[in-house]
């Protein structure tokens, strides 16, 4: 009895630390964000921010679509030189966070940039006699941001591609039909669940987004909303715009879930069985190369190496970088700690409480960092607390608390989902105690799928960038926030080196799941 | 049972990594800065070894401190603020976050126009806004004044950041204070006339768009120019030999200057730690220190300059007490609105 009531407190108060900030939003979005301010951003600003919002994310959608998509199916169904190299590879963009790819592309596409560079030198011009597409506008920054996040549906469509009935596919070419009507009339519309799932994960992204879109000057909700904060100190008029994007947020939401919701746990063995890959013509198989080669580049190669190439030549900033990666490091781990345990006990439980939990984590996931700050700003100066050592410290996980046990629970509930129904039916026929079968069973099989999700969520927060940069423990500096206050004041070659680590450490648990990528299939060597 | 067990463990973890921050004493001062250089931790230890008072700093850019001190109100920690330009300091005080104290030490060191006149906040380094060309397309006496950027024949010429930056803001108050609201406000239109682009980027952003003939001329702070010409990557020193920078002389109203300054917080737990701290600046090792990275001047008379300033010519800054910038800040802003620019 005891436990349960231990356990249901626990979860009530779980419930309440991860929905606190995200309610005071909400209360003061929708009651108490009136005035003349509000009246203000409405007349000036409102439509602006909400039509460049829209621009970015449909502009980085249609990007992440047509590029994601075709190669997922080239990989998932045809043999051309580099295959299996690509395959993983094409996942690496993942290991870097938006705000770094704009600080490497805005140099790289920059007017003063190598690129343009090369043409002002080669052709004798100036700027003003060519046209070049700005980096900084709302296309550039969507052309930055899908090129981080563009793997999401990578990922999402190359499993729907794998995952689908073989069988359907082989009967389509025994009946004659070529690829590219066995692509648009069957392998597509059974993968559409997956790749909407992806997309609207990728979008939810993109319209949380501060660091990108706020390094490039665009002024979508996201950088409006703390930009109203900040210029007029009105944290109501923040919180209804940050109303907005959780509505935003959920829309997105929605769309994903109904693209998931009818489909079951795997059952049958197709999965495990290989596909055949297509040999094709040289000319295609070129063709397919390039087109991967192309992606690899945009997404990883050339910012990640125009970095590193800035970080070299610029070497001498290594000595005050050693500092930030230890506070780094200690800030990512108690925020990991606290953000799976929240996933946890959200998890193991069906309660009313921890529906709760998952909403607010939700919308926590969708709220840019820098509201959820505000949201915990306000209940520190009412109960005045001070802000600064533990107590920073332990706000600041409240934060990522907040923000990313989302990640943790859907990645949890994922890994749990691996586990066939047959195995709990039998553990619940043995009468085994659900906790014992949760230890028995359920985590031994989720296991490996639940450490990804720790590593995924301790670089989401090793990535965090405007929280952080508000709440943040006296004399600590982050590797995300040395890498973007440097950049931010034109000082690239002191942001390089911090930008190279953050992209390091994003490769650890990137190139895991490259790993299990390549070991997802079996038979895939054969 | 467990979980509690758990927590205190945690709890108990946390507590000893903050046990030093939590120890607030009269050895301890807290800063708040918008200034993000590695060569401050230097400059805070080296205060740190002259005066055994121990120095904790947070940074952040300032209205991200403003906010935080606001919400913070009465508990708020911070004794020192470190900002740059005036135009930030009189936001402070118009939210009432920073107290005037009086020091013979730094009446006596720093420049009258350079100062609170009541004490608010005292400027520690200077940094001049000017004009920065293309040398190819213009000469130096012709664009040595703000003026130049409404010229006509500049068409398509000029490039800016936006007009919220508190740079532009400050100097547009300038000119509301030498020429009056109509001469700001024909200038600010007259120069967005004259836009090659929409206003983007910093004042770096500025300089690699002249370099590469996007447009011919631009206002920047003067160190921006003086980290290219210092940086270790080829293609950024080729940027600072594309361009130039040129100083509105005396009997064009001076050139306009700005500081990097240091206030007494409002709440301030150790006042008489802070007033130290801050009288500490003005010493030779105290400017040194502040300036060396960040290619600014030092303010104190007699204090060598940091590496390459030296190229610089010598600079007739206008003499318009800094405090008169800030009321004008408002107005300002409505200016560069009304006039589009962004």
């Amino acid at each position: 009895m005891g436990v349960i009531l231990a356990s249901e407190t626990a979860k009530w108060a779980i419930t309440l630390i991860v929905s606190i900030p995200i309610t005071l939003i909400l209360v003061y979005g929708l009651f108490l964000g009136d005035g003349t301010i509000w009246e203000h951003v409405v007349k000036h600003s409102l439509l602006g921010w909400t039509f460049n919002t829209f621009v970015v994310i449909a502009i980085c959608g249609f990007l992440i679509l047509i590029t994601a998509v075709p190669v997922a199916w080239i990989v998932s169904n045809y043999q051309f030189a580099g295959r299996t190299l690509f395959e993983w590879t094409l996942i690496l963009p993942l290991a870097i966070p938006g705000y770094v790819s704009a600080i490497a592309y805005a140099d790289l596409l920059g007017v003063a940039g190598p690129i343009q560079s090369f043409i002002q030198n080669s052709f004798g011009l100036t700027a003003q006699e060519y046209w070049f597409p700005d980096i900084r506008s709302a296309a550039g920054c969507a052309f930055v941001l899908a090129s981080n996040l563009f793997p999401y549906v990578y990922l999402t469509s190359r499993a729907a591609f794998i995952h689908q009935a073989s069988d359907s596919i082989e009967a389509s070419r025994t009946l004659g039909a070529s690829q590219r009507r066995i692509f648009v009339r069957v392998a597509l519309p059974s993968a559409i669940p997956g790749i909407v799932a992806g997309l609207s994960l990728a979008l939810m992204e993109t319209a949380s987004d501060y660091g990108a879109a706020n390094f490039l000057g665009v002024n979508t909700l996201t950088t409006g909303l703390v930009r109203t904060w900040q210029n007029f100190g009105d944290i109501s008029v923040a919180a209804r715009i940050a109303c907005l994007l959780i509505f935003i947020a959920f829309f997105l939401r929605t769309t994903l879930n109904f693209g998931t919701r009818n489909r079951g746990r795997e059952g049958n063995n197709s999965r495990w069985r290989s596909q055949t890959k297509i040999y094709t013509s040289n000319v295609s198989a070129v063709v397919f190369s390039l087109f991967c080669l192309t992606l690899l580049l945009w997404g990883f190669v050339l910012p990640a190496g125009r970095l590193l190439w800035v970080a070299l030549e610029s070497w001498e900033y290594i000595d005050h970088v050693g500092e930030a990666m230890k506070n780094t490091m200690l800030l990512a781990t108690l925020g990991t700690i606290g953000t799976i345990s929240v996933g946890f006990i959200v998890v193991f439980g069906s309660s009313m409480a921890n529906r709760i939990a998952s909403i607010a984590s939700t919308a926590g996931y969708a709220t840019p960092g820098a509201v959820l700050a505000i949201g915990t700003i306000i209940v520190v100066g009412s109960l005045k607390l001070p802000l600064y050592g533990f107590t920073a410290v332990l706000i600041l996980v409240w934060v990522y608390v907040c923000r990313f046990s989302a990640v943790g629970i859907e990645s949890i509930q994922a890994s749990l989902k691996q586990a066939p129904d047959g195995l709990i039916d039998a553990a619940r026929t043995l009468q085994v105690r659900p906790l014992r079968r949760i230890l028995n069973v359920d985590l031994r099989i989720a296991l490996p799928g639940i450490l990804v999700g720790i590593l995924v969520v301790f670089v989401e927060i090793l990535k965090e960038l405007p929280a952080t940069l508000i709440l943040r423990p006296f004399n600590w500096d982050t590797l995300a926030v040395k890498a973007y206050s440097y950049a931010s004041d034109d000082r690239l070659e002191a942001s390089a080196l911090p930008c190279v680590l953050i992209i390091m450490a994003g490769l650890i648990p990137v190139s895991i799941l490259c790993r299990q990528l390549s070991k997802s299939r079996l038979g895939n060597e054969v | 049972m467990k979980y509690a067990v758990l927590l205190t463990l945690l709890l108990c973890t946390l507590f000893a990594c903050s046990s030093e921050d939590s120890n607030q004493n009269q050895q301890t001062i807290n800063v708040y800065s918008s200034r993000h250089y590695d060569g401050d931790r230097t400059m805070y230890e080296a205060f740190e070894n002259d005066t055994g008072i121990r120095v904790q700093f947070r940074e952040a850019k300032p209205n991200q401190l403003l906010e935080t001190m606001k919400a913070e109100g009465e508990q708020g920690l911070a004794d020192v603020i470190l900002l740059s330009d005036v135009g930030t300091f009189w936001q402070f005080q118009s939210a009432d976050l920073i107290q005037p104290f009086h020091s013979e030490t730094l009446k006596t060191r720093i420049p009258k126009n350079l100062r609170h006149r009541n004490g608010y906040w005292y400027g520690f380094a200077k940094r001049y806004r000017v004009v920065a060309y293309d040398p190819q397309k213009h000469s130096t006496d012709e664009v040595s004044n703000y003026h130049i950027l409404t010229d006509r024949s500049l068409k398509n010429q000029v490039c800016t950041r936006s007009s919220a930056n508190i740079y532009n803001l400050s100097l547009l108050s300038e000119f509301i204070i030498r020429e009056g609201v109509d001469y700001a406000k024909d200038w600010a239109s007259n120069v967005v006339k004259n836009f090659a682009r929409p206003p983007q980027g910093g004042d770096t952003a500025q300089l690699e768009s002249i370099a590469a003939g996007e447009c011919s001329i631009a206002v920047v702070n003067h160190y921006y120019w003086i980290r290219l010409t210092q940086s270790k990557s080829a293609s950024k020193r080729k940027i600072a030999e594309k361009t130039a920078l040129a100083f509105p002389s005396a009997s064009n109203g001076g050139t306009h200057v700005n500081v990097t300054g240091a206030a007494l917080a409002r709440h301030a737990k150790n006042k008489k730690g802070a007033v130290k701290f801050i009288e500490w600046l003005s010493t030779v090792k105290g400017q040194k220190l502040l300036v060396d990275e960040t290619k600014e001047f030092p303010v104190v008379k007699n204090i060598p300059l940091p590496e390459g300033l030296d190229v610089l010519p010598k600079i007739e800054a206008s003499v318009i007490p800094l405090d008169q910038l800030g009321p004008h800040q408002a107005q300002a802003r409505k200016i560069y609105i009304e006039a589009g620019w962004e």
